[in-house]
């Protein structure tokens, strides 16, 4: 009887010690956004003297000025457009030459694929002088095309990646009688394989969305438009030109951090299952 | 406070797109400026909409960044032939300097004759956009390195403006004694740290050996540098006359501690004054010249253009941009840079008439009276007074000492003269 | 099988890989080639003519310090990145791949850092640290353990461990959902039949997970491998490599030097090297990772 007491206080203990755990990870990683989120609608000098503290009066115009003098709304509008244009092509292409190398034998099969792998290992710091130059002589230096074209361009090898592993999962009879039916390669991979890889394409599209709407370092290097930046470079340079509020900076922080978080939360099962498809499968 | 001058400047942002839509078939040009402080901003965006209303052919379209930002893209969007029609720049070597140099900007020797500018822009914003024997700009911004103050500060304790360098130290200890942070200094932003730089070098070196290495020499051969180094970087921060966490502090931060009464003193420049006169109520800020250091050197207090106007060669319409600056010559324009936007243009402008704080009257007569000393960035590279930061932040963590940091100094700046990239006579 | 190879002898079969391909020989590796040209040619980026110079920039690499600190600065950063998020993430998978309690919302929440992009976790994680309002003094006064603060983004070694500390931040929750998604995929009757075997849990976690972890801590490494060496906005937004060079990485000088000191064939042989680095390290893993 003793004996089994002892055993369920360790076993609580245990358990005690788990959640109390989890539950410190869970303060850490809320707590930064939490506090961003308040000191948004604190004044410069509220988080000054008091960083703790909760806003005397709920302060919204910072948010406003940041949206309308900030030119998040804009900033916003550039972010959407370029990730799903961007996303869209990586997807597409991805899953055509992903069927290509899953499913079929061709001279080249092979090294094509390993050549397009070492895009994915390559840091965009490798190319990015190179690049400049590129798009300078043709013209696109300044467009979405400029963010959109080199990343999709740096994506579709890993996309590539991960929808060969899918398709090398699917069973080959499937395509054998889709031949025999008289379908063309075309057709065999709109009206049976695309159906298939449905769940690795929508892995795909979730893992580059979150990926592009975060990049920083193309757009910020190759479009100086101001009309035309994407959220983060735009947060970047708001914070440069508001470094004395940080009232503001918070707002630009919130509005930056806030729309992929409420999409995510709204979204979590498919999220979390394209991270882990999308990063296991690739 | 702050609020209303966005509210000030969203109004601007809003009269200028009115402006947009209601002429659509004017010339547009687009303005690169880095006039982002909060009392700047709309004080740009007023005279451009003055501008506009008066040229109704010619439309701004202004983006404003910081200098950081700019010196990051300027020069890439340039070379890579952006269709930019003015941009406000840095005017060293290494910024405008490089640019003209590389044939991107239009050479505006001819085009000061013709406006006239020639008899209306000072000397100095003119001389140090020449390069080459050619003048590629119009510095604006006539600033100088002060040391501000808190007068009420001063007061109470009974101290008076500093005669002489034994005398500040002096008023250091009773600073610090009295629990203030006698400097309100911040090294986090590693260009900071050029400002008391410039300073000490044109405290402790004489005019013309400065000159000589500035202009002609691949080499700091002069004991002073060491001098100027070991007092700042050293000296100060051993006996306490910054705050504890000053190297993490940013250069924001570095002004708080003066608004917020921590620390009576702090050392930067006359771009300062709109903030100041907009963030400090509860006590009266003055400012003084960094005094004498050594006796037989004059005090020389390190003058500067902001930055300078330029006109890139890949302009469309020159001759709208040319007039653009013109119009920021104008008296009208000298009104508004001084009222509003609380900075020097480059032109005589009569203050009478003209509501001005104290502090900033104070400034504007001391500038033309001080005796003008070289602020070190215009006359180096980039790349040598990035080093130059760094090595001093190196410095306050006590991982450099003052012997390698002036070796490493030298064998960039012998490296940057040997290719011809400083100014020279 | 014969049937497949026999469609792929039909031509066409190209036309699904050249979109891609074409989007990246153009985008991403004709530029790199660009660079690697770059590399050979001292230009300052403004003018139209370049000079060449042969291997100069890259014997500079060797004798400048501030690369090779940057260099091992990456190094750290790759050995702690192993050592925390990385940890961190398997040791809460393990805990939650037990019968936990909001297994689903807790995972929910360990991924939530992970939506915000690195520059914005920079001037998040800027104010955390400032000296004056930062949360992190803040708290370590309210707690009582005063003699822990300190100025830490001014001050050498911290300054590094606090910005690798923010980058962990958003990592772990990546780490923690993919070792998770690995421990699913283990057959739960092998561990009871260690049980009955009378293996204890240690033995277990070494027979049984670790080794069916095999392919998680693989694509686990490379990522963080490759991201390590990768790092720059946070930098970028944060400290900008300083004080005095002491967060300095790789791509922060390559930046500095490419695009700021106008060195851009220095700047382009900083970064074939970078490429070299991550290429060598990654393969060298793979195939270790695989021969075992």
């Amino acid at each position: 009887m003793k004996n089994k007491l002892s055993y369920k206080s360790s076993e609580k203990l245990v358990a005690v010690a788990k959640y109390g755990f989890l539950a410190f990870v869970t303060l850490l990683a809320l707590a930064p956004v939490v506090w961003v989120w308040i000191g948004a609608f604190k004044s410069h000098l509220q988080i000054y003297l008091n960083p703790f503290g909760f806003p005397e009066t709920f302060n919204y115009r910072n948010l406003i000025n940041a949206w309308t003098i900030g030119r998040f709304s804009v900033y916003f509008k550039n972010s959407v457009i370029m990730t799903l244009a961007t996303v869209v092509i990586v997807v597409l292409l991805s899953s055509l030459a992903g069927f290509a190398f899953g499913m079929f034998n061709f001279r080249g099969n092979k090294p094509i694929f390993y050549f397009m792998l070492i895009g994915l290992l390559m840091p965009p710091q490798a190319f990015i002088i190179g690049l400049y130059y590129l798009l300078k002589d043709i013209g696109l230096l300044n467009t979405y095309w400029a963010f959109i074209l080199p990343s999709a361009g740096a994506n579709v090898c890993f996309g590539t990646f991960m929808m060969r592993a899918y398709f090398k999962s699917l069973p080959r009879e499937l395509l054998d009688s889709a031949y025999l039916d008289g379908c063309s390669k075309l057709q065999s991979f709109i009206y049976i394989m695309a159906p298939l890889a449905k769940p690795a394409m929508i892995a795909l599209f979730i893992f580059q969305t979150v990926w592009n709407w975060k990049d920083f370092f193309l757009a910020f290097m190759l479009i100086h438009k101001e009309s035309l930046r994407p959220i983060t470079v735009g947060l970047i340079f708001f914070k440069g030109r508001y470094t004395s509020d940080f009232g503001l900076i918070l707002s630009g922080v919130t509005i930056a951090t806030f729309p992929l978080i409420v999409v995510y939360l709204v979204m979590h099962k498919r999220f979390v299952k394209g991270v882990i498809e999308g990063a296991l499968k690739g | 406070m702050l609020h209303k001058s966005i509210g000030v400047q969203a109004i601007g942002i809003f009269i200028i797109s009115l402006l947009i839509c209601s002429s659509a078939s004017a010339v547009k040009i687009t303005v690169w400026d880095q006039y982002t402080a909060p009392d700047m901003s709309p004080a740009v965006d007023k005279l451009n909409a003055l501008f506009e209303k008066a040229n109704p052919d010619i439309q701004i379209e202004r983006v404003a960044m910081s200098g950081e930002d700019m010196r990051k893209v300027l020069k890439t969007a340039l070379l890579a032939g952006e269709k930019l029609d003015v941009v406000y720049t840095e005017v060293g070597p290494g910024h405008m300097g490089l640019l003209a140099r590389a044939g991107l900007l239009i050479d505006l020797t001819e085009v000061y004759e013709r406006y006239g500018w020639t008899e209306r822009v000072y000397e100095f914003p003119r001389t140090i956009a020449t390069f080459d024997g050619k003048i590629w700009g119009i510095g604006n911004e006539l600033e100088y390195l002060t040391t501000y103050y808190n007068k009420d500060v001063f007061q109470e304790l009974g101290l008076e403006i500093p005669n002489s360098y034994e005398e500040l130290i002096w008023i250091c200890e009773k600073l610090k004694s009295k629990g203030y942070i006698p400097f309100g200094f911040a090294s986090k932003d590693y260009w900071t740290s050029v400002h008391p730089f410039a300073v000490f070098v044109n405290l402790l070196i004489p005019k013309d050996e400065l000159d000589e290495i500035l202009l002609e020499k691949d080499k700091w051969d002069h004991p002073g540098l060491a001098r100027a180094l070991e007092i700042w970087s050293i000296e100060f921060p051993q006996k306490g006359y910054f705050s504890k966490d000053f190297q993490a502090l940013g250069y924001n931060d570095g002004n708080m501690l003066f608004y917020t009464e921590k620390a009576p003193m702090r050392l930067t420049g006359t771009w300062l004054l709109g903030d100041i006169m907009e963030n400090v109520k509860t006590f009266e800020p003055s400012s003084f010249l960094f005094p004498q250091i050594k006796k037989d050197i004059p005090v020389r207090v390190p003058m500067v253009c902001g930055s300078g106007y330029c006109v890139p060669k890949a302009t469309l319409y020159p001759e709208e941009c040319f007039k653009y600056l013109d119009f920021l010559l104008s008296d009208e324009a000298g009104k508004i840079w001084i009222e509003e936007a609380k900075l020097v243009p480059p032109f005589p402008v009569s203050l009478e008439g003209l509501e001005l704080a104290p502090l900033q009257k104070d400034v504007i007569r001391s500038l033309f009276e001080i005796d003008g000393g070289h602020f070190i960035d215009i006359y180096s590279t980039a790349r040598w007074w990035n080093e130059l930061c760094s090595l001093m932040q190196g410095i306050y963590a006590g991982k450099e000492t003052v012997d390698g940091t002036i070796n490493k100094l030298n064998r960039i700046w012998k490296e940057e003269r040997e290719k011809g990239l400083l100014r020279s006579r | 099988m014969r049937r497949l190879k026999l469609l792929a002898r039909q031509s066409g079969i190209y036309c699904f890989i050249i979109p891609a391909l074409a989007l990246y020989v153009v985008f991403i590796f004709y530029p790199m080639i660009h660079t690697l040209l770059l590399s050979f040619h001292e230009w300052n980026g403004a003018t139209i003519t370049k000079k060449y110079v042969g291997f100069a920039n890259y014997v500079k690499l060797i004798y400048d310090d501030i690369f090779l600190i940057s260099l091992m600065h990456n190094v750290i950063w790759l050995m702690l990145s192993l050592a925390l998020p990385v940890s961190l993430g398997l040791l809460l998978a393990l805990l939650l791949s037990e019968k936990t309690k909001g297994r689903e919302l807790l995972t929910i929440i360990y991924y939530l850092p992970a939506m915000i992009s690195l520059v914005a976790v920079g001037i998040i994680w800027s104010l955390i640290y400032h000296p004056q309002c930062g949360i992190l003094n803040g708290v370590l006064r309210l707690i009582g353990l005063d003699f822990l603060t300190r100025p830490w983004l001014g001050q050498t070694p911290w300054v590094l461990l606090a910005l690798i500390a923010a980058g962990a931040w958003t990592y772990f929750g990546f780490c923690t959902l993919l070792f998770l998604a690995g421990l699913q995929n283990i057959d739960p009757q092998l561990y009871d039949a260690a049980k009955v075997d009378g293996a204890g849990r240690l033995q277990q976690f070494l027979h049984i997970t670790v080794p069916l972890l095999r392919n998680v801590t693989t694509l686990v490494v490379i990522w963080t491998t490759i991201g390590s060496f990768k790092v720059f906005d946070i930098v970028w937004a944060m400290t900008r490599g300083g004080p005095h060079h002491s967060t300095e990485v790789v791509t922060s000088w390559l930046y500095k030097q490419a695009f700021e000191a106008s060195r851009v064939g220095y700047g382009a042989a900083i970064s074939i090297c970078l490429l070299a680095i991550i290429l060598i390290l990654t393969l060298a893993y793979l195939s270790y990772a695989e021969r075992e």
